[in-house]
């Protein structure tokens, strides 16, 4: 009763939930389900879109998977990756490097911003044991405010009445994977970015501390970790890599920081890291959500159905709310079944 | 001009008021509600949905309620039955009630008008005498029945918390849920009795929304506010009669930051609308020590054999 087969369960209810609420809206199942798998990978382009949804995804999941491990509660995503999008467009509107250099350095203003942003509710968990919970969360708001601001005044694109920025220059840009098409060269960032974090999870003492504090803090204390340090470093890596996040919609995906285009992606990362389970899983749960929002788009546009967004977020919520109870389940009935047979031994 | 921003501010703290207290409550049963935007949400389709339909706006208060404890029962059978995390599983729960909303939206209403179409409202009131004292009377005693409602409960969840039995037992599972098992009372009860408290007053606080404020429902109604009452709950240290000041006070730097977006400072309403986060992580800092309910967002699992 381990992973495998607890997960096939999720998969299995998460569509059977899904296929309620289709059913409760009055659309043929099959036929919605075939659109939404045909418009997430029916043809290259739309697959192509499913990427392009899928790698700021990745690595706000990663932020969230790494910071969990460590038992540190980045709920912040949504805020470093806001942060990290207003110092990406900002140096991709004002830098004058040339190419690929000039999208390099927007990319690291990204993780800086987003590292920024992440420290400091890490810094007041290490030195003061502020709740790490309620800073990021209320962190995440005075940041769309500030990007509220940052939109519409000293970046406002003057020409159009949209709130958003100034485009990037073209040298900042990372380039599409093939031309034509959305999903971008910042996906192997965050491939990269999802290997490596595996890497230093499994293989490095950095990973051991996390782990450490992860699953025993008591142990980890007193077993010589430095749990201050060790909280700041998880908050520094999480907030880059969501600030990252941020960057890849401004540097790959919408060449402008929108005030509309960046909501959700840190929360939906969370969700991401709960599906993903692992840095490596968190690829294939990301894939799985850009797939919902490819697949729910053509839903869009096949059926007429005004609900694109709306249905991603139906979709991806029962997904979560599945893995989250299904083991739990799993678990109390396992529980129950030992119960029982012991009692029956007992008489 | 400044009693009519001081007025203002009133109806724009009513849905955080009537969350914060309820999630105060909740907070002190140890059950954290990061889903609270999902319940207001939630109160805020189920009340446009029955005034549309059915007409009758009393219906839809108690239906938006009933429609956010639903919300919150599954909330509470993921944490308090399961002892699943409440944190993983409040941002799962908004996330699906941000499609569940919007989706009733664009099925039920949207199909049929691109223009939401406005309902019926609960009328300010006048209280008789108190109406007619100056400034005090147009800022406090001219207003929707729903904030008068507020003010109440916010008296009557303080008292139910500090003085009655039930009340002892919501504070005791906040802070340690054995000692209220060993005493024979039932966790899982006591933390159930925060939830539905909770998930009730957002539940109204998304009504009112709806019934009391705009008249009309949209995707983004809510736009944070469930956050908003997250936050003062920590700045009024889990108290619902604090909950009703710092609400106001929330509320009435939301009506300065109105007047701003008119009066040519556009750009000093976006650092308006951040500072009740700001404040509340300053907050956060200063009195890190002092008061959190012990157990919140813990789960508890009571040990078998």
């Amino acid at each position: 009763m381990r992973l495998p087969l607890s997960q096939i369960l999720v998969v299995i209810i998460s569509v059977v939930a899904a296929s309620a609420v289709i059913a409760a809206t009055g659309y043929n199942i099959i036929y919605v389900f075939t659109e939404l798998v045909y418009g997430a990978f029916g043809t290259p382009y739309y697959f192509s879109e499913t990427i392009a949804r899928a790698t700021p995804l990745i690595l706000t999941g990663l932020a969230f998977t790494v910071a969990i491990k460590g038992g540190y509660w980045n709920i912040g995503g949504e805020g470093q990756a806001w942060v990290g999008a207003m110092f990406a467009v900002t140096i991709g509107i004002f830098a004058d490097l040339p190419f690929p250099l000039h999208a390099i350095v927007a990319a690291l203003g990204a993780l800086v911003g987003g590292a920024l942003w992440g420290f400091i509710p890490g810094v007041l968990k290490a030195k003061l044991e502020v709740n790490e919970v309620l800073t990021t969360l209320m962190m995440n708001y005075v940041a769309y405010w500030l990007a509220y601001y940052v939109i519409n005044w000293p970046l406002k694109d003057r020409t159009i009445y949209a709130q958003q920025t100034y485009f990037i220059k073209s040298s900042a840009i990372f380039p599409p994977l093939a031309a034509g098409l959305r999903a971008h060269s910042f996906l192997i960032v965050a491939l990269i970015c999802a290997i490596v974090a595996q890497l230093i999870l499994s293989r490095t003492r950095f990973g051991q501390e996390i782990l450490s504090l992860g699953s025993n803090l008591a142990a980890a204390r007193s077993g010589g970790v430095n749990v201050g340090r060790t909280y700041t470093k998880i908050s520094l890596v999480s907030g880059a890599l969501a600030g990252l996040a941020g960057g890849s919609e401004v540097l790959g995906f919408m060449h402008n920081l929108d005030i509309f285009k960046l909501a959700g992606l840190g929360y939906l990362g969370i969700g991401v890291s709960v599906l993903g389970v692992n840095a490596i899983g968190a690829i294939f749960a990301a894939v799985f959500v850009g797939a919902l929002v490819s697949g729910a788009d053509n839903l869009q546009r096949a059926l007429g159905l005004r609900v694109s967004d709306a249905a991603v977020n139906v979709f991806t919520g029962t997904a979560i709310m599945c893995a989250l109870l299904v083991p739990a389940m799993l678990i109390r009935l396992q529980r129950v079944w030992k119960l029982r047979g012991k009692k029956r031994v007992r008489t | 001009m400044v009693v009519n921003i001081l007025a203002m501010g009133v109806p724009l703290s009513v849905p955080i008021l009537l969350a914060s207290i309820g999630e105060a409550v909740s907070e002190r049963a140890g059950v954290l509600n990061i889903c609270i935007e999902g319940y207001m949400l939630m109160g805020s389709i189920a009340a446009y949905l029955v005034a549309y339909y059915v007409g009758n706006i009393y219906l839809a208060v108690v239906i938006a309620i009933l429609a956010s404890i639903a919300v919150a029962l599954l909330h509470g059978y993921g944490t308090i039955n399961l002892g699943c995390s409440q944190l993983l599983s409040g941002i799962g729960i908004n996330i699906l009630v941000a499609g569940i909303a919007v989706v009733l939206y664009r099925e039920m209403i949207f199909k049929y008008a691109t223009i939401p179409p406005k309902v019926v409202m609960f009328e300010n009131i006048n209280i008789p005498a108190l109406s007619d004292i100056p400034v005090v009377g147009p800022i406090l005693f001219r207003q929707n029945p729903l904030f008068y409602l507020g003010v109440v409960l916010s008296v009557l969840l303080w008292y139910f918390i500090k003085y009655t039995y039930l009340g002892l037992m919501i504070r005791a599972v906040g802070e340690d849920p054995l000692t209220v098992d060993t005493s024979g009372f039932s966790p899982v009860i006591a933390r159930y009795m925060g939830l539905i408290i909770g998930s009730a007053t957002a539940g109204l606080g998304g009504a009112y929304l709806v019934l009391g404020y705009l008249g009309w429902f949209a995707p983004g109604i809510t736009g944070g506010k469930g956050f908003i009452a997250l936050a003062i709950v920590i700045a009024a240290n889990w108290n619902p009669i604090v909950c009703l000041l710092v609400s106001y006070l929330f509320g009435a730097i939301d009506a300065i930051q109105l007047r701003f977006q008119v009066g040519g400072y556009e750009m000093i309403a976006p650092f308006l609308m951040a500072v009740p986060y700001a404040f509340t992580i300053v907050i956060l800092v200063l009195r890190r020590k002092v008061f959190v309910p012990k157990a919140l967002a813990k789960p508890y699992v009571r040990e078998e054999e």
